[in-house]
């Protein structure tokens, strides 16, 4: 009688248990590959133009109080950090990429929307169509584009890039701090034929222990990590 | 037709024809066909050549005009989208891979309306076709920054007669439609949307209608009513059961029926009827106490009200289709009908023959369907099922002698039935 018992347990373990990996499985796509990315190939010959005015703080009030600065002064001051930060973190991560200057992407075409799942879209400025960017005089193979860096407390992409889930805004909410999040978009671009090979957006998120300074550092410097893994994966053609 | 001609053209003439995605678009008599090529073509096929050969291969499509889209060449923007096309087309790429990102670009897409546009790529010794046409060339709304079409072709036609030829038979056989004139696309511009036509408050109407109605139920087992339906009535009163008037009478007759109702904002409403149906009695002819009768006959007149719910679905201009669920109480009545044959006199059986009661009452419900002709005109089918009977209204008391038991106390059938109907919108 007891085996019995156990098994239909067993059948309803099994039961609960696919239910809820098809529940997780199908969350959504987080990034979207070109059918011609080519599969297998690494990184190569890439330029990156620098992050520049292309991050936003949210909760710039509660980051102010936390790192001693006065609010008027604190996206000044911290994106001086943030920049540097994050150019560090592309020397170390991925050496062979190129630095090139922010502004590069003012000679793209317009901001455009990319679309990565039903109901995720990523804003971004890519090369016009029949553009391709030259630097030096010469044409590199890909571009890698960073279209925007969110950092804040308590964040999370679905509540940001999600269209369904959107207007759920964490700012305003007065609790006690709970995490420190990154959210990169971003783009890995074919400058010969011009079109993205890899879009995706990743998120870092640390629990917050009240050291701000260096949780902060610590989420931007992971960003890198975190985006490579997912284009890597793309080349793979399986995305977690 | 069209399938198995491609199939054998393409067979006779040895190309290769690889659909990478096809939308499909409306075909247009006289069409007008702009052509442009990527920079990757060496021999551009000649306009009139292709013209002359589609109109020969596809002669249903009247009079194609075709011309160089030398505008899409000349502007810095386009040409940069035909340069980027060409170095993009890939059997492996959707649809939206290939959109055009500018808007200039996609307004110059849109600007097409009905005209086609087929872009041509060359690489190696494969011919790459693509189709773009305004939103006017199709049936559902879509991106038109895209193109509608792309396919390949193996090896490369070697002329403008040969290619029109493959790509006719692929992309122009079915029947055309006429185009639109400039009138008629102003008037279509400013034509209300029917999606966002107000649903009227009352929709009013009568109507009349005939039908069957009989006691048993399609498909249901026949031992439920067999006894009632085989009885009959022994000296003028005795059957075996006499709580069904189907006992007592031959339970099929036809009906003819009035009705008046409204609907809701084409939602709920309520209707009124009044049916009349004839029984003959069911009486054994080789019985002799029945010489004397003429003939004997119950009319049956019913009068009820029943509340439907219902959903409206456009079948297009003219039609619509209503169909609907009703349920409600009615009353009925029998009206007898008897005569004796001349020479003849009343016998006692005769004078103390079966009464039915002065009336009953029951339930019917069922399911309907309303055609609608022009908002004023419906053609309405309905199938149902309907009681009569005798409830007791009050609890007999115990002390109470038994009471004999009704006649036609539980009496059901079913019917179907058609009906005209004429309808007055109030909005």
């Amino acid at each position: 009688m007891g085996k019995v018992y156990l098994v239909s347990m067993n059948r309803w373990i099994v039961f609960l248990g696919l239910t809820f990996c098809f529940m997780g499985c199908s969350t959504a796509h987080w990034s979207d590959r070109h059918p011609l990315f080519p599969v297998g190939s690494a990184l190569a010959e890439t330029t990156m133009p620098d992050l520049g005015e292309r991050w936003i703080l949210v909760r710039g009030a509660w980051f102010a109080e936390q790192l001693k600065l006065s609010p008027a002064q604190v996206y000044d001051t911290l994106g001086e950090d943030v920049r540097e930060i994050f150019a560090e973190s592309v020397i170390q991560n991925l050496p062979t990429v190129r630095a090139i200057a922010s502004t590069t992407i003012d000679s793209f075409a317009p901001t455009e929307a990319q679309k990565l799942d039903d109901h995720i879209f990523i804003k971004g400025r890519f090369p016009a169509q029949g553009q391709t960017l030259l630097t030096n005089g010469l044409a590199v193979s890909q571009l890698l584009l960073i279209h925007e860096l969110t950092i804040g407390p308590d964040l999370s992409r679905e509540n940001i890039y999600d269209y369904d889930k959107a207007n759920q805004d964490t700012e305003g909410n007065h609790h006690k701090v709970k995490k420190l999040t990154a959210i990169a978009t971003w783009t890995l671009w074919d400058n010969h034929k011009g079109h993205f090979l890899v879009s995706g957006i990743s998120e870092v998120v640390v629990p917050y222990q009240g050291e701000t300074g260096p949780e902060l550092r610590k989420i931007i410097h992971d960003l890198i990590p975190a985006l490579t893994a997912k284009i890597h994966c793309g080349i793979i053609g399986a995305c977690p | 037709m069209r399938f198995i001609l491609s199939v054998l053209l393409l067979a006779l003439s040895a190309f290769a024809l690889n659909e990478t995605f096809v939308t499909p678009w409306i075909v247009w008599k006289n069409p007008e066909i702009l052509i442009a090529f990527t920079d990757n073509v060496h021999s551009p096929i000649n306009p009139d050549d292709f013209c002359r050969s589609l109109a020969r291969t596809e002669p249903s499509l009247g009079k194609p005009e075709c011309r160089l889209a030398g505008d899409w060449e000349r502007d810095s923007l386009s040409g940069a989208y035909l340069h980027w096309l060409g170095m993009n087309v890939d059997a492996r790429v959707e649809s939206r891979h290939l959109a055009a990102r500018s808007s200039q670009v996609a307004e110059r897409l849109h600007k097409l309306d009905d005209r086609y546009l087929i872009i041509l790529s060359e690489h190696h010794d494969t011919l790459w076709a693509m189709m773009f046409s305004g939103n006017r060339s199709f049936e559902q709304p879509r991106i038109v920054n895209e193109p509608a079409a792309l396919v390949s072709i193996f090896p490369k036609p070697a002329d403008a007669a040969t290619f029109a030829e493959v790509i006719g038979l692929s992309w122009f056989a079915e029947s055309p439609i006429r185009k639109l004139t400039d009138h008629e696309k102003e008037a279509a511009a400013v034509a209300p949307d029917p999606s966002y036509a107000a649903t009227p408050a009352f929709d009013y109407w009568i109507s009349m209608g005939t039908g069957w109605s009989q006691a048993a139920p399609p498909l249901t087992p026949n031992s439920w009513y067999k006894s009632r339906v085989k009885d009959h009535v022994v000296h003028y009163r005795s059957v075996k059961d006499s709580l069904s008037a189907w006992s007592f009478l031959d339970d099929k007759s036809q009906l003819f029926t009035l009705r008046g109702g409204f609907t809701w904002i084409g939602f709920v409403g309520i209707e009124a009827y009044a049916t009349r149906t004839n029984y003959r009695v069911k009486i054994d002819p080789t019985d002799s106490l029945y010489r004397e009768l003429d003939h004997w006959s119950f009319a049956r007149y019913e009068m009820g009200l029943t509340a439907h719910i219902t959903m409206q679905k456009k079948l297009n201009e003219s039609f619509s289709l209503n169909p609907y669920a009703f349920l409600g109480f009615d009353y009925s009545f029998f009206v007898e009908s008897i005569g004796l044959r001349p020479d003849f006199t009343a016998s006692e059986q005769y004078k103390n023959r079966f009464q039915f009661e002065s009336y009953y009452r029951g339930a019917i419900f069922g399911v309907g369907n309303r055609l609608t002709f022009k908002e004023n005109y419906a053609l309405d089918t309905r199938v149902g099922i309907a009681s009569r009977g005798k409830s007791l209204d009050q609890t007999p008391s115990p002390d109470a002698a038994p009471s004999p038991t009704i006649i036609g106390g539980t009496t059901i059938d079913c019917f179907a039935s058609v009906a005209l109907e004429y309808h007055w919108i109030v909005h």
